[in-house]
């Protein structure tokens, strides 16, 4: 029997996205969304359960890739599933359901691709999820296009052209690379984003950190031409700077854009090294954060849905009306930065514990950006939910929906580790065994 | 020893487990909001402290009898990847197991008194979940044997402290104080993290017994000392900034806003003594290097004296008392430097029980006072209050005292010459930024900048 399950996975997705694009009811549509990215959930987990004893269908996953799409459909699941009614129903801009099953339908593609061209190809598609919303919103595109025009171009100069030099490869890849994951000084345009577009639509797009699989199958070449010393500088760079931003902003969105850039800059300086340890600590780390950081903005989302756009000027008291977000944005947190006990812990220590050695500079920014990181999360948790106590009606208070979500998210991020091909030793492996079957 | 062994591993078992299963139950059910009435809590909390202090009793028990002065416990197969390796072990000697029954045996007390302090408290369990974090984290600091254990303890240390600081949380000020401790302790955590790489890569493993074992003078025949001398400077580092020596004092006095039973745990007994625990544990490298020495000797006496001036000026009891910790473990740092290793114990266990006594009593002191008085007969006690001490006159009397007023101007010289000009550099880019990302986007800043004002 073969293993067919991502293919249902995908299917569902687009079929979902179909239907509900066809369908006038808004409370259908909700329906529709919700329970095609749960069946669609579903499947992946089962193609991850199953990769071992079945035979590979149509998409072949890899002991490497094997657990990606699992966790990149239940994220979406986690986020559609705790998405508040009011912004599906009853709102002027309609949520953008076959959008969002769409993007979950890439999502899984890309976390299984491991062709480089594919990889480039959905790299380019991905970003006009969010194009079209800005559109949708009608709002302005320049900035987007600014970045992206440019980007697309190396996309698909990437994917198709066969006769380009390493060292042109190296600069595009890098050039590539700046824009999409948004390092100083290609991060305008993602800033700009997490503004103006749908959230959900632009946390599904920041959190995962994508480009790290395009890091990941060219790192040899990176390395030969010398493109991951210029990656390493702009990321370290970037880290520095973002992590320093995440202490001044006074939107909440802001810092919260501010903090995935500086942690993707993070992951980005690992995956950028030729030493094997450093590239399997970068790879866990994003796994982590993803976990985390999606998290993060499922509360920044629950927040924003009970009260608006939220300053940092001012302590809101959240706590004592919405307990649950609060410890959950604890957790987020505490994710985020590598605290014992977190997924992100082991990882956090031996990236570096790597980094040091190779260059003690970039390890010192490291353990103070991550130590800047955690004090404006901590600043950021007190402004939110310390300070004076508001009285807040019932329709406040967390709803059941968000509450497991929340919980699954909590137990990702405290329990990843455990799970068989997520920890850290089978990754290493995994990547070695890639290693020797594709000399340099 | 091989008798022994199996008792050895259920009382560390014990002394270890209980309060991470405490610490684990507590934030379950908080996590999945299960309010629990303050009785459960309260036995749950005490049944698990009193195992742990069973277990730690029972290994100096077993030590004793059989003339063991050292073992390591290893519960968890250690970490192993390449050249990368997490140790994380316990290791138990007099030094460890005297912090480790000190800091039981005074978060019994301590959780005996809260359950009556905090009754009916709003914040009642979460008081609990951030007290089983922190009994936890100070028991792994204390009993660790690698300085990875040391830092997961340490960590978990700072942030209970951090979030009990701002237990009040509707009040702002509670809240700022525990940021201003936690960035503290985020230094002190920055440091320690690269103490023990620096260590991890002079010795090749980060284990205590290995470096008591060698002593300085075998650390310094076998590895290169500017790399153990630099791990020795960072771990005074973190030391300094988790013991509130000089010029870090600053959190000290702003941890008091937290409730009693904290202040007095905290940072009357263990969380302040736990730098000078750490220093105490690797004193073998402090003492390779005689300028570090030294450095911590002149750091200790400079805490001792200048707290000792700060205290003389503090209107309320908290504070008093605050500076009046901070005076002894000066001395305590002071004794470490000359390289001192039993004296400093016996300090740390005395001086902690005093503080812990005095800090709990500091609430009600003034109605004891009152009711010995009444006992006496005197019953118009305005007239038994002391005047007050009249201002000195002199100027360099007028210094020293507006020098105590202050409190040193150690947050204000901080805050001046470090987190301003650090946070204005930022909120500079963060100008450019706004302005920067209107120009590409097409739009026009004022409007941005209106927005943001509204929000």
């Amino acid at each position: 029997m073969n293993n067919f399950f991502l293919e249902a996975s995908l299917l569902i997705c687009l079929l979902g996205a179909v239907i509900s694009s066809l369908t006038k009811s808004q409370e259908k549509i909700r329906f529709i969304t919700i329970y095609s990215s749960f069946i669609s959930a579903l499947c992946a987990i089962a193609a991850y359960l199953l990769f071992k004893s079945l035979h590979q269908g149509f998409i072949t996953l890899s002991e490497f890739t094997a657990p990606l799409p699992a966790l990149a459909s239940l994220l979406y699941f986690v986020v559609l599933l705790c998405t508040p009614r009011t912004k599906f129903i009853g709102t002027d801009k309609p949520f953008p359901s076959s959008l969002l099953l769409v993007s979950q339908a890439l999502s899984l593609l890309i976390c299984s691709s491991s062709s480089n061209s594919t990889l480039f190809i959905l790299l380019a598609l991905e970003p006009l999820i969010p194009l079209i919303d800005l559109l949708r919103r009608g709002e302005r595109i320049r900035i987007f296009l600014i970045h992206w025009i440019p980007a697309w171009l190396i996309a698909m100069a990437l994917a198709f052209a066969s006769h380009l030099s390493d060292e042109a490869t190296g600069i595009l890849i890098t050039i590539l690379v700046v824009i999409r994951m948004g390092l100083f000084p290609g991060h305008a345009w993602l800033v700009y984003l997490t503004e103006k577009c749908s959230f959900t639509i632009a946390l599904l797009f920041i959190t995962p950190i994508t480009p790290t699989l395009i890091l990941l199958t060219n790192n040899q070449l990176l390395h030969n031409t010398h493109a991951s010393l210029y990656l390493s500088w702009l990321a370290i760079a970037s880290i520095f700077y973002f992590a320093g931003l995440t202490l001044v902003q006074r939107s909440l969105r802001n810092f919260f854009t501010y903090l995935c850039l500086a942690l993707s800059a993070m992951v980005t300086l690992g995956v950028c090294s030729h030493e094997p340890l450093e590239i399997t600590a970068a790879y866990s780390l994003r796994n982590s954060l993803w976990i985390a950081l999606t998290g993060m903005a499922i509360i920044v989302r629950a927040l924003e849905a009970r009260h608006g756009g939220l300053s940092l000027f001012q302590n809101h008291g959240f706590y004592e009306s919405t307990p649950m977000l609060g410890i959950a944005f604890l957790a987020c947190g505490l994710g985020c930065v590598g605290f014992p006990g977190t997924s992100a812990f082991i990882s956090f220590e031996m990236l570096a514990d790597e980094i040091i050695p190779s260059s003690p500079f970039f390890g010192i920014v490291i353990v103070f950006s991550e130590a800047l990181i955690s004090i404006s999360l901590l600043m950021v948790y007190f402004k939110l939910f310390c300070g004076r106590k508001i009285e807040w009606s019932n329709i406040f208070k967390v709803r059941l929906r968000e509450m497991i979500a929340l919980c699954i998210i909590i137990f990702l991020i405290f329990g990843l580790r455990f799970l068989p091909l997520s920890d850290i030793s089978t990754t290493h492996h995994t990547l070695e065994k890639i290693a020797s079957l594709h000399p340099h | 020893m091989n008798d022994i062994g199996p008792a050895l591993d259920l009382f560390a078992a014990m002394g270890i487990f209980s309060p991470l299963a405490l610490a684990l139950f507590m934030l379950l059910a908080f996590v999945f909001q299960i309010k629990l009435p303050e009785k459960i809590i309260a036995f749950v909390v005490e049944l698990s402290v009193f195992i742990a202090l069973a277990g730690i009793l029972g290994i100096v028990f077993l030590f004793l009898s059989n003339g063991v002065k050292k073992w390591g416990y290893e519960p968890f197969p250690t970490f192993h990847l390449e050249s990368f390796h997490f140790d994380f072990q316990f290791y138990f000697d007099w030094l460890s197991l005297s912090f480790a029954t000190l800091a039981l045996l005074l978060c019994f007390v301590i959780a005996f008194f809260s359950q009556r302090y905090m009754h009916r408290e709003p914040g009642y369990q979460r008081f609990f979940v951030l007290y089983s974090i922190f009994v936890s984290g100070i028991v792994i600091a204390s009993l660790s044997g690698t300085i990875e254990s040391l830092f997961v303890g340490w960590e978990m240390v700072g942030l209970s402290s951090a979030l009990l600081v701002a237990f009040f949380h509707e009040r702002v000020m509670p809240t700022r104080n525990g940021l201003h401790l936690w960035i503290v302790y985020r230094i002190s955590d920055a440091a320690l993290f690269l103490a023990s790489y620096l260590l991890h890569h002079a010795l090749g493993q980060g284990f205590f017994q290995a470096i008591l074992e060698q002593g300085s003078e075998g650390l310094a025949h076998e590895v290169s000392s500017p790399v153990l001398i630099g791990a020795g400077v960072l771990i005074f580092l973190a030391s300094a900034c988790k013991s509130a020596l000089f010029p870090f004092s600053g959190w000290l006095p702003r941890a008091m806003e937290g409730p009693t039973p904290t202040s007095a745990i905290f940072y009357g007994a263990l969380s302040i003594h736990l730098g000078a625990f750490l220093l105490l544990r690797l004193n073998p490298i402090v003492q390779l290097s005689p300028i570090l020495a030294w450095t911590v000797v002149f750091f200790g006496i400079l805490t001792a004296l200048v707290s000792g001036i700060i205290a003389n000026a503090q209107t309320d009891i908290k504070s008093i008392l605050a500076y009046a910790t901070l005076t002894q473990v000066g001395i305590i740092i002071a004794e470490i430097g000359f390289g001192l290793d039993m004296l400093p114990l016996i300090h740390i266990i005395g001086h902690a029980s005093l503080r812990t006594y005095q800090f709990l009593r500091a609430p009600s002191s003034f109605a004891y006072y009152k009711s010995l008085e009444e006992s006496l007969g005197r019953t118009d006690l305005n007239k038994s209050v002391p005047k007050g001490r009249k201002v000195p006159a002199g100027p360099f009397s007028l210094a020293i005292y507006s020098f105590a007023l202050n409190r040193g101007g150690m947050d204000s010289m901080l805050e001046k010459f470090i987190t301003k000009p650090f946070i204005q550099m930022f909120k500079l880019a963060d100008i450019f930024e706004k302005k920067w990302g209107s120009m590409l986007a097409g739009l026009d800043p004022s409007t941005t900048k209106n927005q943001e004002e509204r929000s």
